[in-house]
């Protein structure tokens, strides 16, 4: 089967780790390798203007998870070169460049593979200030 | 509905605290929380907006009255109707209006003066820099907090909650740009004794009469969609032109506004003034949906016969007139 494979290929080591803890009775041969585990919280980040964050989606899980992004509950929406996610080695990974106050919220990564969910919440606050690059007046 | 058409949030002054304000979306609770300074200014562009939609729709059978205080406009916004497109459509350029001013006004944390470059046609000699309002901010900040109840919403495609919810965001959209579209460059003379040998400029925003003035008009041009299978909004007459982003649209017809009606939350014409002389809709003929109307005799006190007296007051007499003032069966 499949189902070690793919984005949680780095995950056997989790599953090592995870399991002797779980208390679960398993029965099933299909149910003997499930997990889906939340491996760090989240990562809060308080910058300015003009910066670029990562927020880091720590999840793993088999089948390997997919995540969504949110942003104050609604769907995080892609920017072309300003805001985008991808899947990662550790799960995902929410990049904004160019940061504007208004990506200030609160940024939650909900992680599923089928069974259950999981979810983390960062907040990213981007504090206004001068730009970096700001040119004394004329004189 | 629409919070921020919730009348709580018209509190001025006291710091609304975003778990006690009822209306808000989880979203938008959050929102609130990173952005408490912002609630005031939020409440400010609403109430804009309703005494605008009260003006504009004043010699309408649908007058934009607010009645109970679950939500400000009523039952009828329940309906996707032309009406409930023009209340999304104001509040949110109310709320663009109230934030882009108070970013220039230095209230908020988040924002300052607008950022705008300048335009290409203004003179050479004029100067480009003094403090505008941040439309551009404004529009942003806007776009996070009015969508966000729609946004974190997740219906079935095609369904008719999809459809209604697609149709919030185009005239919240429409809202904002309306906003955006009617900010212009404003500027100042300076120089010896105001010789205006020198300019300075900013971007400024239009009166709120002039927004409320395009959305009438896009109320009027309003177009009827419907949801299509694949989950997007649809002409029900495909011969006319797709709406563009500065467009409304409405999903529903709009109720009989003529009589009160519970389910509707139609509040009926009856008791309406009207325009006894008039053929347009304030006339009685068409506010009273023919049911005819009563006359009264109203006394109206006003100052007349002002004088100027030195140095310095006005003094004037009270004038009473007769009326006849005529009302709605």
């Amino acid at each position: 089967m499949k189902r070690m494979r793919g984005a949680a290929g780095a995950n056997s080591s989790v599953v090592a780790d995870f399991m002797p803890t779980s208390s679960w009775n398993i029965s099933s041969e299909l149910d003997k390798d499930y997990f889906l585990t939340l491996d760090e919280p989240m990562n809060n980040i308080t910058t300015t203007l003009g910066q670029t964050a990562e927020l880091h989606c720590k999840v793993s899980g088999n089948p390997p998870p997919t995540v969504r992004w949110l942003k104050n509950d609604a769907p995080v929406v892609q920017e072309p070169r300003r805001i985008s996610f991808r899947a990662t080695s550790y799960g995902s990974r929410l990049r904004i460049r160019n940061l504007d106050t208004t990506d200030t919220g609160y940024f939650q990564c909900v992680a599923t593979n089928g069974r259950k969910t999981v979810s983390t919440t960062g907040v990213l606050f981007v504090k206004f200030g001068p730009p970096p690059t700001a040119s004394p007046g004329s004189s | 509905m629409n919070p921020i058409q919730r009348p709580e949030m018209y509190i001025i002054g006291a710091q609304p605290v975003c778990s006690q304000l009822p209306g808000l979306s989880p979203g938008q609770r959050k929102l609130c929380q990173l952005y408490q300074e912002h609630m005031v200014f939020i409440g400010e562009g609403a109430r804009s907006a309703i005494k605008e939609c009260q003006y504009q729709f004043r010699q309408r059978r649908w007058n934009c009255s607010t009645v109970d205080n679950t939500s400000v406009f009523g039952r009828v916004m329940k309906i996707g109707s032309r009406e409930t497109a023009f209340t999304y459509a104001v509040s949110a350029a109310g709320v663009v209006n109230a934030i882009s001013r108070a970013c220039r006004e230095g209230e908020l944390s988040s924002c300052g003066c607008s950022r705008t470059a300048r335009p290409k046609d203004l003179p050479r000699d004029w100067l480009w820099g003094g403090c505008g309002d941040n439309v551009e901010y404004g529009y942003r900040f806007a776009k996070e907090f009015v969508d966000a109840k729609e946004r974190e919403k997740n219906y079935v495609r095609g369904s008719e909650e999809q459809a209604r919810m697609l149709m919030n965001l185009q005239n919240n959209e429409a809202g904002r740009r309306a906003v955006y579209k009617l900010a212009d460059v404003a500027c100042k003379c300076h120089g010896v004794s105001g010789s205006c040998s020198l300019k300075t400029c900013w971007l400024q925003l239009a009166d709120f009469r002039k927004v409320g003035d395009l959305l009438k008009e896009k109320y009027d041009s309003a177009a009827a969609m419907r949801i299509s299978r694949k989950g997007k909004l649809e002409l029900v007459n495909n011969r006319f032109n797709m709406p563009t982003q500065e467009d409304l649209v409405y999903v529903d017809p709009s109720p009989d506004y003529c009589l009160r009606n519970e389910t509707t939350g139609s509040l009926g014409t009856q008791g309406r003034l009207c325009n006894k002389t008039s053929e347009g809709m304030d006339g009685c003929e068409l506010m009273c949906c023919g049911r005819g109307y009563d006359q009264f005799k109203s006394v109206q006190v006003e100052r007349c016969h002002c004088k100027f007296h030195w140095c310095c007051y006005v003094k004037c007499k009270k004038c009473t007139e007769i009326v006849d003032q005529y009302v709605c069966k």
